[in-house]
């Protein structure tokens, strides 16, 4: 059987998603369901004080209007944050964070329509139930609602900040390495930039939504999730179900970014109804709700002071990031623990540090931690070529390491210099011209920029069930997700390549809460993590039918010692030379067929981390274990132009090399990274949430003005992955790739701004405005 | 195909202006017959549920809607036709879109009311009644040109509405003329592949 | 969104009797009115589509006027090659406007109607905004967010923005508007149709309730052959101005004989920049009379916070808008 990894293999999704017939969550409609609405609050902080819903009632078609006095049942599910440190990308966690995060996986640990209070804007105050869409969404608003209005304020102050868990308990939230202002007084050259990104939204294609039909004490939920472990075990332990009556559906997600990863309010609310209706509840959320419902990006401050010997060593190494959560939940994505792994330096400080504002709490968000951390340290890194006249490639070069800064363990693998040598010569970086300004072509201004990308390899308890049938079939089922990641490919791939059979025969089961554990798909887990327990259930169905044919008294591998037996691209090999497909050696068994359970657990995870997952939480082991620092590497380079009339900012080349362990399937593999890296173009120049100060409102809540690049905005766009083998990391050897692409794009494009105009835009996103 | 259609082109419309039975309406308002039929002088009331008539993927269907119910939820709630997507409800992204006597639109700013009597072609009305695929289809899963799936739809009638139109002359072109359908995954490069190869009949 | 009376009436007789009776709004497309029934913002009792009259489609270039139908798509316009090569400044701001998917939809008089994309105007949770609820307030100018608003004929009821395109075309090129309305037929000057804010700002025109707009004309004129529409935004495509400029000119010589410069995305209403216009008459069109052109363009805005750029980017815009006509006047692309 021919090998399928690595190859690009077509989606085996692909007929679903082109037909529409792939089916998402608010496609499902259950018989006699009704829709439902949410009323958001207006105001920020205050206090309901009163609320008339007979408008809304008198509505023809809707049927009920629910308020936080009259809807029975109703449950919140706390914990996700809750109770310190313990944003899901927190990391790394100690053994108590990681209990107090397993303690209940949920969502922000202030919920709406509990009591009185308003604590941010767009809070859901009420819930329409109605006969269609229309009249709920209707209903919802005529409902009318006065508050006690309290001050509110939407922007952090920076100056007001604070680190949690300081002092012993800080466990990697302040960290200090050699002396940082020796390091400073001893350089040459010193960077000192304070870099600010703003409040982003995921904005998936797909809306949010949920279903819920209760059939007596059995309730089915269909909601686009990245964690429908999560999903489960939240609902069930707030209805005090057993798991088991609980089903979770989620076969195809529409776009997620992390976004659908948590327990919402407007689940618990739809759950809630449809109990109190007595018929399956359907709620669409609406674009502008969406950004006030669940998470998003939080604003933050980068801090960078980097100092260098004129060789362009590093001799000092600060950063501080400042981040914004809400009043009620310390949410934190820790960057600081990324950019230090970055680059050689002696002298290290970083600070993660949290400052407070009237929102529902942030989450993570396509590369949390990287996206605006790497937007600091890698504009810092080339103002400091800059200020040494040197070119930014080589300073990478120069302060390159092989173990990591602080931690001071090796990387399991690290490609940075070569990813960087790959994309200068497809895109040619020889023919850059240092000066600023210097290039140009008509009326347009040409820069170049460049910028270093990496994502950390999180690693996670994982099981999956694979079936094999001697007739050729082979049947994976696992609680993955595949969020347009490629997962069902790829599962199928790792079957195939392992059991020897065509890929279209291996048929791949997920995203329900009753199957096999698979961690949440965020973090870029899923392919290394799920997919080795895919990889380990292949290997067990080749040692046990190895085991029943070595038994049996003829065959080709009858009477060899099983344990002297290996699987190979589906074909039984015997040290002694003997061999027999594994297709052929189980129709020889009197079942002709064989399930397993695939486990993948790594030396570097604790029981609690175990422990954690298998509850529906976050349990991930690395990115630094305390034998190796475990990382993807990339280096991107871009091509800007700004235009001398309409000082708009164009981005016609964006290339990028990138080493990532195994890459399983190269079509697939690729479009993720691509995808990143559109994401960047949109963080660069396109992407912010605008908000309204007196009111500490999110303003630009649609995509019409909240802006994501639209496909002229991007232009050639060239993908190298290189070939990187880690056998550290897990049996595949494979690193995540949905969060690569982003991480080094904006840098890059702030730093070819730069070398176009001389302009140093040190905020993100950076706009036509900013050009004049 | 199911949909035939003479592309938006201008020049046609300079023979019909005011007065002359409109060759453009006759183009693009082909088929498209107004509600008066079942409406008396006072219009149709707000709560009243009048039957229309639509002919979609060649199949003529009567529906019941109210005057607010737009054409996106009249196809996914009341015809179970989910295959179309709503991503915005607002005419800002293009998830919703289908051909209407031909030509794309976004069916969630659209009054099912206002469009009785029209011609519809969804995703579902793509594929051959053997099950084989559109090119526009083919090409799609070829080059990879969706992550999540979640615009594809839309993003598919688009592609081919775009060639019809005489709109894929150059990437260039195409990726102005696919910029009505917004892709979250970032799959820009792949969808202007795919409509290339079409375009070229390098796919089907 | 609020549910109405459905009007679809055959005859233009039917459609003002229908407006007039119901007190309702006129329905084109509906990707202005429909999207703001949606979010509340209008909540009109009826609709009056007007689309079954149909003799209100398509368009002509004639020797003198080129004419519109109300009902003409604005894709159908936007494609039209005789209109490319006679009146560039008509396709393109219609083109670069909205998405292919809209502009199948959208017709010519709703397009010149379409209202304002203030976050404010577009969100029922703010309690202020004047020209959604009159005396209300305005919540852009009370410590809003005022990046996106207009930095020409605003007052201090409101700021808000015209973000139409194709008007801009209309409004340098001295287009007129027919309308039907109760009190009969009528012809307006376009530049006479929209109503800078004022104390009103909820009046955004002058026409009246149940007045329908049958078709546009735009005279011809040497410098429509010569004519640009420059959009400057902040993605490529399939979104409104940050800044822009219709412009067209007629050279003797290296004398400009007549130019027409018009700005989008910077003012209350469409906006005809002839102050801008009158420096340019008579003299040499130069990059650096073209910059002055610009600043004069810009010599009475009024920045608000965060607004200032508009002010620079509009005066650029109009700038380059300029040399590209001026390489059209002299037969180049
Ligand atoms: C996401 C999005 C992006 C957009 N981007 C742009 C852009 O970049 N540039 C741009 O210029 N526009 C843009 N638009 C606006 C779009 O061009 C307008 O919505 C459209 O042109 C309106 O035409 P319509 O036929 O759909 O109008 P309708 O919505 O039907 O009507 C608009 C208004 O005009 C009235 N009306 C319509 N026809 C008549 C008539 N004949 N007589 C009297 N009153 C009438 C209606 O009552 C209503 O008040 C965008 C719209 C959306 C939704
Ligand atoms: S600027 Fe005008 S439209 Fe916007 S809030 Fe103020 S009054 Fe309303
Ligand atoms: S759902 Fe219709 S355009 Fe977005
Ligand atoms: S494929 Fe996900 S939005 Fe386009």
């Amino acid at each position: 059987m021919a090998q399928t990894i690595n190859t690009a293999v077509t989606r085996t999704d692909a007929p679903r998603k082109v037909t529409g017939t792939a089916t998402y969550a608010a496609d499902f409609m259950p018989a006699g369901m009704l829709h439902g609405a949410l009323a958001t609050s207006s105001v920020a902080v205050g206090t309901l004080t009163g609320m008339d819903i007979s408008k809304a009632e008198a509505e023809p078609g809707v049927l009920a209007v629910f308020t936080r006095e009259t809807l029975p049942d109703y449950k919140s599910v706390k914990g996700f944050y809750a109770g310190g440190p313990g944003s899901a990308s927190f990391w790394p966690m100690n053994e108590s964070q990681l209990r107090s995060y397993s303690a209940g996986p949920g969502s922000a640990s202030f919920w709406p329509m509990e009591d009185a209070r308003i604590r941010y804007a767009g809070q859901p105050i009420a819930y329409v139930v109605a006969e269609t869409a229309a009249a709920a969404r209707r209903g919802a608003q005529l409902i009318e609602a006065t508050y006690d209005i309290a001050e509110s304020t939407i922007a952090m102050d920076p100056a007001d900040s604070f680190v949690i868990g300081a002092g012993d308990d800080s466990d990697g939230m302040v960290i200090t390495k050699g002396d940082v202002a020796e390091g400073l007084s001893v350089a040459t050259q010193i960077v000192d930039s304070e870099y600010v990104t703003p409040f982003q939204h995921h904005n998936p294609m797909e809306m949010f939504s949920a279903t819920a039909e209760w059939r007596g004490d059995r309730l089915t939920v269909w909601m686009p999730s990245q964690s429908v472990k999560t999903l489960r075990s939240g609902i069930a332990k707030a209805y005090d179900m057993s798991e088991t009556s609980v089903r979770v559906i989620s076969p195809f997600v529409g776009g997620a970014f992390g976004s659908k990863a948590g327990v919402t309010p407007y689940t618990m609310l739809t759950i809630a109804a449809a109990k109190a209706m007595g018929a399956p509840v359907r709620l669409i959320v609406t674009r502008p709700q969406m950004y006030t419902v669940a998470t998003f990006r939080p604003e933050s401050v980068q801090r960078f002071r980097i100092g260098a010997d004129a060789a362009g060593k590093l001799t000092a190494f600060e950063h501080i990031e400042i981040s914004q959560t809400s009043q009620f939940d310390a949410v934190v994505n820790p960057g600081t623990h990324i950019t230090r792994a970055m680059y050689a330096c002696p002298n290290i400080h970083t600070e993660q540090r949290l400052s407070r504002s009237d929102t529902n709490s942030g989450g993570f968000m396509r590369a949390p931690n990287e996206m605006q951390t790497f937007f600091g340290l890698e504009s810092a890194m080339d103002e400091l070529a800059i200020k040494l006249g040197m070119d930014p490639v080589e300073l990478r070069r120069v302060n390159d390491t092989d173990r990591h800064p602080v931690a001071d363990v090796p990387f399991s693998s690290r490609s940075l210099m070569e990813s960087y040598d790959a994309v200068a010569d497809s895109f040619g970086w020889a023919n850059r011209t240092p000066e600023v300004g210097s290039m140009t072509d008509g009326d347009w201004l040409v820069g170049y920029g460049c910028a270093t990308a990496t994502y950390p390899t999180n690693i996670l308890a994982s099981n999956a069930r694979v079936r094999m049938h001697s007739t050729g079939e082979a049947y994976i089922e696992l609680a993955a997700h595949d969020v347009g990641t490629g997962t069902y490919t790829i599962m199928a791939q790792i079957a195939a390549a392992r059991l020897g059979l065509p890929v279209e025969a291996c048929d791949v089961v997920m995203g329900e809460g009753d199957m096999p554990v698979a961690p949440l798909a965020g973090g870029s887990t899923t392919a290394a993590s799920a997919g080795s327990a895919v990889h380990d259930a292949c290997l067990k169905i080749g040692r046990q039918i190895a085991a029943q044919v070595s038994a049996m008294s003829e065959g080709p591998l009858s009477g060899v010692d099983p344990a002297a037996i290996t699987l190979e691209n589906g074909v039984l090999k015997a040290s002694g030379g003997q061999s027999q497909p594994l297709i052929e050696a189980l129709a020889s068994t009197a079942t002709g067929q064989i399930e397993v359970i695939g486990e993948f657990r790594h030396k570097a995870m604790t029981d609690q981390m175990i422990k954690t997952t298998f509850q529906g939480g976050y349990g991930s082991a690395g990115p630094v274990t305390p034998e190796m620092a475990m990382f993807a590497f990339g280096a991107e380079m871009v091509e800007v132009r700004v235009h001398r009339w309409t000082h708009e900012i164009r981005v016609p080349r964006l290339h990028g090399a990138f080493a990532a362990g195994t890459i399983l399937n190269r079509k697939t593999a690729h479009s993720q990274l691509m995808g990143g890296m559109i994401w960047g173009i949109g963080s660069a120049l396109h992407e912010v949430t605008e908000i309204d100060t007196p009111r500490a409102r999110f303003l630009n809540t649609n995509i019409a003005e909240y802006l994501i690049p639209v496909n002229a905005d991007v232009r050639e766009i060239r993908v190298e992955m290189l070939d990187e083998r880690d056998d550290y990391v897990n049996p595949l050897g494979v690193k995540g790739i949905g969060e690569l692409g982003i991480v080094g794009t904006a840098a890059a494009i702030a730093n070819a701004v730069y070398h176009a105009t001389g302009k140093r835009l040190r905020h993100l996103p950076i706009r036509t405005s900013d050009m004049v | 195909m199911s949909h035939n259609k003479v592309p938006p082109r201008a020049g046609i419309s300079r023979r019909s202006f005011l007065g002359s039975t409109g060759a453009v309406g006759a183009v693009l308002g082909a088929g498209t017959q107004h509600a008066s039929a079942q409406q008396s002088d006072t219009g149709v009331a707000p709560n009243s549920q009048p039957k229309i008539e639509l002919t979609i993927n060649g199949k003529r269907r009567t529906l019941t809607v109210e005057p607010r119910t737009t054409l996106v939820e009249a196809l996914r709630d009341n015809l179970g036709l989910t295959g179309t997507k709503i991503g915005c409800n607002q005419g800002q992204c293009g998830a919703c879109t289908i051909l209407l006597n031909g030509n794309r639109v976004n069916s969630c700013l659209i009054l099912a009311l206002s469009v009785n009597g029209a011609k519809i072609t969804t995703v579902e009305g793509l594929a051959n009644p053997d099950g084989s695929l559109h090119p526009m289809q083919t090409a799609f899963a070829e080059h990879d040109a969706f992550q999540c799936g979640y615009c594809t739809p839309g993003q598919i009638l688009s592609a081919i509405a775009c060639i019809d139109e005489g709109h894929a002359g150059s990437a260039d072109e195409i990726r102005e003329y696919m910029s009505g359908n917004l892709c979250r995954c970032g799959a820009y490069p792949n969808i202007v592949a795919a409509v290339e190869a079409v375009r070229d009949g390098k796919e089907g | 969104m609020r549910n109405f009376t459905y009007h679809s009436p055959r005859t233009l007789a039917d459609a003002l009797d229908a407006a007039r009776e119901s007190g309702g709004d006129i329905l084109a497309g509906g990707t202005t009115v429909v999207d703001l029934m949606k979010i509340g913002v209008r909540e009109p009792a009826a609709l009056v589509d007007i689309t079954g009259l149909t003799d209100l489609e398509g368009h002509e270039i004639g020797p003198n006027s080129i004419r519109f139908g109300a009902l003409a798509r604005m894709s159908v316009v936007a494609n039209d090659q005789e209109l490319v090569a006679a009146a560039p400044v008509l396709t393109e701001s219609l083109w670069k406007a909205a998405s292919p998917q809209l502009r199948n939809v959208a017709r010519l008089g709703g397009n010149i109607l379409q209202r304002t994309r203030c976050p404010y105007f577009r969100d029922t949770a703010y309690a202020q905004c004047n020209k959604r609820e009159p005396g209300s307030g305005c919540a852009a100018l009370d410590g809003g967010e005022t990046s996106h608003h207009a930095v020409l004929g605003g007052s201090s009821s409101c700021v808000a923005k015209y973000p139409g395109d194709w008007a801009q075309a209309l409004i340098a090129f001295d287009a007129e508007v027919h309308t039907q309305g109760p009190g009969g037929r009528r012809t307006i000057l376009f530049a006479d149709l929209h109503l800078m804010p004022g104390d009103t700002p909820e009046v955004e025109t002058i026409l009246q309730q149940g007045e329908i707009v049958i078709e546009i004309t735009v005279p011809v004129v040497p410098a429509l052959k010569a004519s640009h529409y420059l959009k400057a935004r902040d993605r490529e495509s399939y979104a409104f101005a940050s800044a822009s400029a219709a412009v067209g000119i007629e050279l003797d010589g290296d004398t400009v004989r007549d130019v027409r410069i018009a700005l989008g995305g910077v003012a209350t209403t469409p906006w005809r920049a002839s102050a801008a216009e009158d420096s340019l008459k008579g003299s040499p069109l130069t990059e650096a009379t073209a910059r002055e052109a610009g600043r004069i363009a810009f010599a009475e805005a009024q920045e608000l916070e965060g607004s200032a750029y508009k002010i620079k980017l509009g005066a650029d815009v109009v700038a380059g808008a300029l040399m590209t006509a001026k390489s059209r006047a002299n037969g180049g692309k």
